[in-house]
C-alpha cells in the first residue's frame, strides 16, 4: 500500500466518522433511546439560555432541537423502524437531514412528496442531464451511478442515508450497500424501486413515512387510484373488446414479453400484447410476425437510443412525423390494421417508465379504448403531475415533445 | 354608516389575522403587586418562548411542569409541548415592558410575543423583542396590509369631506 492509498484510507475513514450523530437520537440525554417530555423540555430550555447570552455547554443548536421534537412529536420519542422494498427493516434515530440519493424515480417521488431539496446532498450523474426537469438539483454534487459509483463523494457528502433501487439492477445496489455498510454502519441505506406500476404506491407510502410526509404521501397516492380507478371501471365491460398492440421499444423490431414491464402496461390499459407468447421479456421480432399477427394498435417508444428526441427538453421534437412516416412506410406494414386505420403512435419513454407510467397509460388507454376513455384528458393529467406535484412549469408537459399523434 | 362598519371590519381583520399565527400575551394585573401573565400559543406549534422580565421583579410560579420552566438572568424560558396556554406569576414588580419572542420548532418559524388587548397597571406588554429574531412569517403582509388599510381609511374619510 503506497503512501497516497493511506492517505485516501485515512481520509474516508475520517469522513466516514463525521456524521457520529446518526446514530444517536437528538435530546436523549440519559442514552436509553427513549426521548421523554423531560428530555425534550430540557434540550428546548438549554437552547434558549444559550441563545439568551446564558451558558451554552452541552447547549444543543437549533436544528438539534428541532429534530428532537420532531422524534418526540412524530415518531412518539422511539426511534423510527421502516420495511423498505426489500422487506428490510430499517432503523432511523433521527429525521434524515442528509441524503445521497441514486435513483432518479426516488429522487422525482421525494419531490412530489415536498422534501426540501437542501437534504438531498448528492444525486446520481444522470440527474445532471436533466436541467429542465431537476433544475434545483444541477449544482448538487454527483456521486456517480450504480453501476459506477463514486465511493470517495458519498462518503464524503456525510450522508445519513442512501437511497439505492431495490430490485432494478439488484445486484449493482447490493454491492454498494455492502461497501457503505463497510465503511460507516451509521449510514442508513434504504432500497426503494419507485419504478414498478406494481410497487409504487408502496413506495410512496414508505418515503412518506420515512420523511414524516404520510399526508402527501396520500394525496399522491390519490392521484394515481384516480386514474388506476378509471381504467378499471372503463375496462369492466366484457363486450368492450380490447385490440392487439405491437408494442415496439426504441430498438427497432424489438418488442416486450410477459416478464416485461411494459408488457404489464398494455394490459392494464387494456391491450392485447400480440407477442405475449415470447419467452423473452424483450424480444427481437420476426418483422414477418408483426405483419401476420395483424395488430390493430402500434406503439413505438422513443425519447432514447436512436430515437433521442421530445421529452422535457423539448429537443427536435419535429422529429416525431418523420418517425411515425418511417414506421407507416416499413415493408408489409400498408397490410397491418393499425395502419390502415391511423393507429400508430408514438410514445416518448419518460412517460411509461418510473413514475410518470401513469400518464402513458392514460394515453395508451385512449388510444387502445377511445371510444371509452374519450373523457380522459392525459395531457392535462400531465400537467396536473408537473405543476402540483412537481412544481414545475406546466409548459413543459406539452404533449407534443411526449406523443404523436397528438390528441 | 355601513361603509364605515364594513371598513372597521377590514381594519380589523388586517391587523388582527396576522397576529392570531403566532403567540400572544396578556397581563392580569393583581392589587398586591403581582401580575398573572397568560401567554396563548396556536394549536399546532411546539415553540421555544423567551420572556424578558423587567428588573426587579421575580417570576414565582408557571403553570408548566417544572421541566419545562427556566428563571434565570432576568429571561424566562419556557418549552411548550402541548399545552395550549401557559400562565405565569410575577412578583415585585416596579415599572417596564415584558419582551419576548419564540421560536416553533415544529415549523421553524420565529417572531415576537404579541401583546393582546390593553395594559393595566405599571407592568406592560409589548411587542418588541428582547433577542434578535428574524422577523415572523406573515409580518410584512401584515405591514402591507396595514398601510393599504390606512390609505383606504384616508381615501374614504378625504372622499366624504369633499363637496
Amino acid at each position: 500500500m503506497n503512501r497516497t492509498s493511506v492517505l485516501i484510507l485515512v481520509l474516508l475513514l475520517a469522513i466516514s466518522i463525521q456524521p457520529a450523530l446518526a446514530g444517536t437520537m437528538p435530546g436523549d440525554r440519559d442514552g436509553d433511546s427513549i426521548l421523554t417530555r423531560e428530555e425534550v423540555a430540557g434540550s428546548i430550555l438549554s437552547f434558549l439560555a444559550c441563545s439568551a447570552g446564558g451558558d451554552c455547554t452541552g447547549a444543543p443548536d437549533e436544528r438539534e432541537v428541532t429534530d428532537a421534537v420532531t422524534v418526540y412529536t412524530l415518531w412518539g420519542g422511539v426511534p423510527k423502524q421502516v420495511t423498505d422494498s426489500t422487506g428490510k427493516v430499517r432503523t432511523l434515530t433521527r429525521p434524515l437531514r442528509r441524503v445521497v440519493v441514486m435513483n432518479g424515480e426516488t429522487l422525482e417521488t421525494l419531490r412530489s412528496l415536498g422534501v426540501e431539496p437542501s437534504r438531498i446532498v448528492a444525486v446520481e450523474r444522470y440527474t445532471g442531464q436533466k436541467p429542465e426537469f431537476f433544475p434545483e438539483f444541477q449544482n448538487t454534487p454527483s456521486v456517480g451511478s450504480i453501476w459506477a459509483p463514486d465511493y470517495e463523494r458519498i462518503l464524503s457528502a456525510r450522508p445519513d442515508a442512501v437511497f439505492l433501487y431495490a430490485t432494478v439492477s439488484a445486484k449493482e445496489c447490493d454491492e454498494i450497500e455492502q461497501r457503505i455498510a463497510s465503511a460507516n454502519p451509521d449510514i442508513t441505506v434504504f432500497r426503494i424501486d419507485c419504478y414498478h406500476p406494481e410497487t409504487y404506491l408502496d413506495d410512496v407510502r414508505i418515503l412518506g413515512e420515512i420523511f414524516d410526509r404520510n399526508e402527501e404521501s396520500e394525496q399522491l397516492a390519490g392521484f394515481y387510484r384516480d386514474v388506476l380507478d378509471t381504467l378499471a371501471i372503463g375496462l369492466s365491460d366484457p363486450a368492450e373488446p380490447w385490440p392487439a398492440v405491437y408494442f415496439e421499444t426504441w430498438n427497432d423490431y424489438r418488442s416486450a414479453g410477459p416478464g416485461s414491464g411494459y408488457h404489464d402496461k398494455i394490459v392494464l390499459a387494456g391491450g392485447r400484447n400480440i407477442f405475449a407468447d415470447s419467452v423473452a421479456d424483450y424480444p427481437d421480432v420476426d418483422p414477418e410476425a408483426v405483419i401476420s399477427r395483424q395488430p390493430g394498435v402500434v406503439v413505438k417508444i422513443v425519447g432514447t437510443g436512436q430515437y433521442s428526441f421530445g421529452g422535457y427538453s423539448g429537443t427536435n421534437a419535429s422529429a416525431f412525423g418523420p418517425t411515425r412516416e418511417t414506421l407507416l412506410s416499413r415493408p408489409g406494414w400498408d397490410a397491418i390494421p393499425a395502419v390502415r386505420q391511423g393507429r400508430v403512435y408514438l410514445l416518448h419513454n419518460a412517460l411509461i417508465g418510473g413514475p410518470q407510467y401513469i400518464i402513458g397509460e392514460a394515453y395508451l388507454a385512449g388510444w387502445f379504448h377511445p371510444g371509452v376513455f374519450s373523457d380522459l384528458d392525459p395531457g392535462g393529467l400531465h400537467r396536473m403531475y408537473i405543476s402540483r406535484f412537481q412544481g414545475l412549469d406546466p409548459s413543459i408537459a406539452d404533449p407534443a415533445r411526449f406523443v404523436f399523434p397528438v390528441p | 354608516m355601513y361603509q364605515r362598519a364594513l371598513l372597521a371590519a377590514i381594519l380589523l381583520l388586517v391587523l388582527v389575522l396576522p397576529a392570531a399565527a403566532g403567540i400572544t400575551r396578556s397581563v392580569d394585573q393583581g392589587a398586591d403587586g403581582t401580575a398573572t401573565i397568560t401567554l396563548v400559543v396556536p394549536a399546532g406549534a411546539i415553540p421555544g418562548i423567551t420572556e424578558a422580565i423587567p428588573e426587579g421583579a421575580e417570576v414565582t410560579s408557571c403553570s408548566l411542569p417544572a421541566a419545562q420552566w427556566q428563571w434565570s438572568g432576568g429571561f424566562l424560558h419556557l418549552a411548550v409541548l402541548d399545552e395550549p396556554e401557559v400562565s405565569y406569576t410575577l412578583t415585585g414588580i416596579t415599572d417596564g415592558d415584558i419582551t419576548g419572542t419564540w421560536v416553533d420548532f415544529s415549523s421553524g418559524s420565529r417572531g415576537v410575543v404579541t401583546p393582546e388587548g390593553e395594559d393595566h397597571g405599571p407592568v406592560t406588554t409589548a411587542g418588541a423583542p428582547g433577542l434578535p429574531a428574524t422577523p415572523r412569517a406573515g409580518s410584512w403582509p401584515a405591514v402591507a396590509g396595514c398601510i393599504l388599510a390606512a390609505l383606504a381609511s384616508a381615501g374614504y374619510l378625504l372622499g366624504r369631506r369633499s363637496p
